[in-house]
């Protein structure tokens, strides 16, 4: 069933994803537009108007535990649009808030508002959830099911890379683009 | 018998993981989960934001505000919605906010982080009341728990988009895709349907999936709270273990099988309808047209996950749907 169902989202592979709407990345793209990529885990979070009261943010104090590009320090703030203040939530139609105690890999760049804080590349599809498999491997998943790119000039598929893959092939993967 | 059994399996495994999903807000201090929506009897107003300085759009037949225009029309004319929608002034917010302007404009100048990269297309920024605060609506009512307080939808001026056939994005097919997040449905699994998260280079009409999907949250008739009121058909049911309860986050779809066309739905694309089990295993399958459907219970394992249905599970105080059993036929 799996396969079958598989074959059929790879007749989508070549189309933008609207999650909100984004086009799916491969991890190199991804590792490509981001300053940093970082192992860890979510600390703490919490939300806030901006200044001007009109938008909430979700603030993580997200702790490093090893860099697989860029220098990271410790700790770094990432902020996110959207999350829960004076009774209203706000929110990015199809995208994911971290969550504290969550381990996750993410693919960062500066905030646009140079406040010191990181953005995840390309809304949700640079935030790699981390979950341990019954064989014990750890596998990573940004939710972009059956995402490929395609080669428009070409009119071929590639870079397959589903909704799992193991931690170590994602760490591979950026570490190329890294070198 | 065999053979029987083999063509209800091709039928299930042909059909996707998952189908249209209203988007929830879960109540702040209690468990109760509300579906994001505009007020019953409601009219929400879009205001556009026309200007296309410092935008990537190729222009062709239509302009940008026809097609925007259009896009909310093939919405509020699905067949047996209530919904109305209206074009209210223009605004010159490029900025997502909760204002009382639900703005949708071409570009966003701050707020959506786009930067210079172009892998977002468009952000749909939604802001709901979570049932606990005393703090009036835009028309200084009591809000409901989930009530759509105000919505914004922002495209990213770092992409190309094209109104009529030329290169770059469809805008239509974007702008039709968000509306639908902007009236509070989230994502679909059915291939094809307007709410499904992967975009064809052209994709402007509903699907039976759509239209049951905006049936549920605006029925014509029929008390809107109760989410097995519908003003077409309905299949609801429980998926439980055979000894443990309720199954919860099974998917469960009705699949047409038959041919027929339902005549006021001629203009959509035929296509299963479904829904996700509750907590306690309950599920109503909603706007269904009259025909003869195989309704199937399965596991949200792959290729659609708990993943893929955003914050389903965080909003019934569960880590995740259960997927600990096989998939079932009626």
């Amino acid at each position: 069933m799996r396969r079958l169902l598989l074959l059929l989202l790879m007749i989508c592979v070549s189309l933008p994803t609207l999650a909100t709407t984004v086009v799916a990345r491969s991890v190199e793209e991804l590792a490509e537009r981001s300053s940093h990529v970082v192992v860890g885990r979510a600390v703490r979070t919490w939300s806030q108007w901006n200044a001007d009261q009109r938008v909430v943010f979700t603030y993580t104090k997200f702790a490093v535990e090893r860099s697989l590009k860029g220098s990271a320090p410790n700790t770094v703030t990432v902020k996110q649009l959207g999350g829960h203040a004076n009774g209203v939530i706000q929110k990015v139609a199809g995208a994911r808030q971290l969550h504290a105690g969550e381990a996750a890999v993410l693919f960062l760049r500066p905030s646009a508002q140079h406040d010191g804080t990181m953005a995840v590349t390309s809304l949700m599809q640079g935030h790699f959830r981390m979950k341990k498999r019954d064989d014990g491997e750890i596998v990573v998943s940004n939710g972009i099911s059956g995402a490929s790119q395609l080669n428009r000039a070409e009119g071929t598929v590639s870079n397959y890379k589903g909704s799992e893959m193991t931690l170590r092939q994602l760490e591979e993967r950026v570490r190329k683009v890294a070198k | 018998m065999k053979r029987r059994l083999l063509l209800l399996i091709l039928i299930a495994i042909a059909l996707p993981a998952f189908s249209h999903l209203p988007q929830f807000t879960r109540q702040t201090g209690g468990s109760s989960v509300g579906r994001d929506r505009w007020p019953s009897g409601s009219t929400p107003t879009w205001n556009l934001n026309p200007s296309l300085t410092g935008t990537n759009i190729s222009v062709g037949a239509s302009t940008p505000a026809e097609v925007v225009t259009t896009s909310f029309a093939t919405w509020s004319n699905a067949p047996g919605s209530a919904l109305t929608i209206l074009r209210g002034g223009d605004t010159t917010e490029t900025a997502p906010a909760y204002d009382c302007v639900n703005t949708i404009a071409f570009k966003c100048t701050s707020g959506c982080d786009f930067g210079t990269d172009d892998s977002t297309l468009a952000i749909t920024f939604t802001t709901t009341s979570d049932g606990a605060s005393s703090d009036r609506d835009c028309d200084n009512n009591v809000p409901f728990l989930g009530q759509i307080l105000d919505s914004d939808i922002l495209f990213n001026q770092n992409v190309s988009y094209t109104t009529g056939g030329g290169s770059g994005q469809d805008l239509q097919t974007i702008a039709t895709h968000e509306i639908g997040h902007f009236l509070g449905l989230d994502h679909s699994a059915i291939v094809k349907s307007m709410m499904f998260p992967f975009a064809p280079d052209r994709l402007v009409t509903l699907s039976y999936d759509d239209a049951a999907g905006i049936d549920a949250l605006y029925p014509v008739s029929g008390n809107v709270s109760d989410e097995c009121v519908s003003s077409m058909g309905v299949i609801s049911g429980n998926v439980t273990f055979a000894s443990s309860g309720g199954v919860f986050g099974a998917h469960v779809f009705a699949g047409s099988t038959t041919d027929a066309v339902y005549a006021p739905w001629a203009s959509l694309r035929k296509s299963p309808i479904g829904a996700v089990t509750r907590s306690d295993g309950s599920y109503c399958i909603t706007g269904l047209p009259p025909d003869t459907y195989l309704v199937t219970a399965e596991p949200l394992d792959g290729p659609m996950t708990n993943d893929e249905i955003g914050n389903y599970a965080d909003n019934f105080g569960r880590t995740s749907v259960q997927t600990n059993f096989l998939t079932r036929w009626h």
